[in-house]
């Protein structure tokens, strides 16, 4: 697989990402939106586009969309030996639609996530859970086996596991 | 008038109002918006679009000026971009906030294109390395060879 690291953000494409440090420490060389609803919203893709030519770091092949379900496909399409990509989820159940359809991943980056449920949980500042995304994680600890949180910060790739932080949601 | 919107990551667009007030010894008519970690997408965009909403109230036009290129904030505020009616001019910074709140009432018949170029030229040229004026600075006399002159004071 050419996924160098696999991220939930809810916000996509965005300054955090966009500007760390990681892009270039991974030799990131393209970003893989894995989200359906962007695939069919041409005015995100032009403005993720745009802001992908004005990043930190020069990002050689630039975005691709496909739906969560398709990127098993998607990733069969490419050269495999030259890519090194980011995929960006927008939320854990498309990470579980993937891994369904058979993408492997052997680590998630837990990276920015506000659930809907009025009882939801901040495992960090920027990722909060509801019962619901707390089923999920636990499906997914199992399914990858590595989740960590990580706001893609200064030094990095700073890795913050917080196992089984989900379980007390 | 136009209407000027400041969308910006956390409390920038509060400050960055703040001390242009202070510096302008004025209060601005400017709608600010925070867009704020740990809320979801959809808060944002309602965010922006009832700060359009109060902005544009009168029918004036709006510039809306956001901090960084593919950020958040100007992510969620590209797509209200309609021609003569809202522009997005990102890289706010204070030079371009200034030029923004003085010239629409300076020359209210810019155009809204206008006022964003205008804006934009006036936020690059604040820009400057230090040291590349140092040669402002320079004793010419000195330059020539002459004798070091003492330090001033």
């Amino acid at each position: 697989m050419p996924i160098v690291l696999a991220r939930v953000d809810e916000r996509l494409t965005h300054g955090q990402v966009m500007t760390s440090p990681a892009l270039a420490t991974l030799k990131i060389n393209g970003i893989v939106i894995a989200d359906g609803a962007v695939c069919q919203d041409p005015l995100t893709q032009a403005i993720y586009n745009a802001s992908i030519q004005s990043a930190d770091y020069d990002i050689k092949f630039g975005n691709h969309y496909t739906p969560p379900e398709d990127l098993l496909s998607f990733l069969r399409s490419v050269d495999r030996e030259k890519r090194r990509f980011l995929v960006l989820f927008r939320d854990l159940s498309s990470v579980l639609l993937a891994i369904q359809k058979g993408v492997i991943l052997s680590e998630l980056n837990l990276g920015n996530f506000t659930s809907r449920h009025p009882e939801k949980k901040a495992l960090t500042r920027g990722f909060q859970v509801g019962p619901t995304e707390s089923e999920e994680l636990k499906k997914l600890h199992w399914l990858i086996g590595f989740l960590y949180f990580n706001d893609l910060g200064s030094k990095g790739l700073p890795y913050s596991p917080l196992k089984h932080a989900w379980e007390n949601v | 008038m136009i209407e000027v919107v400041l969308v910006c990551h956390e409390d920038l667009a509060e400050y960055f109002l703040k001390v242009a007030e202070f510096l302008l010894k004025s209060g601005e008519n400017c709608q600010t918006v925070a867009i704020r970690e740990g809320e979801r997408p959809d808060q944002h965009k309602l965010l922006v679009e009832k700060a359009l909403k109060d902005a544009g109230s009168a029918g004036n036009p709006i510039l809306i000026l956001t901090d960084l290129f593919g950020g958040t904030a100007c992510n969620v505020s590209l797509p209200y971009l309609e021609k003569d009616r809202v522009e997005v001019l990102s890289g706010v910074n204070l030079a371009m906030l200034i030029r923004a709140l003085t010239m629409r009432v300076r020359k209210p018949n810019l155009s809204l294109v206008e006022l964003a170029t205008e804006c934009a030229r006036y936020a690059i040229d604040g820009i400057r390395v230090g040291s590349s004026m140092l040669s402002l600075f320079s004793d010419p006399k000195a330059k020539k060879g002459g004798k070091k002159n003492a330090p001033n004071g």
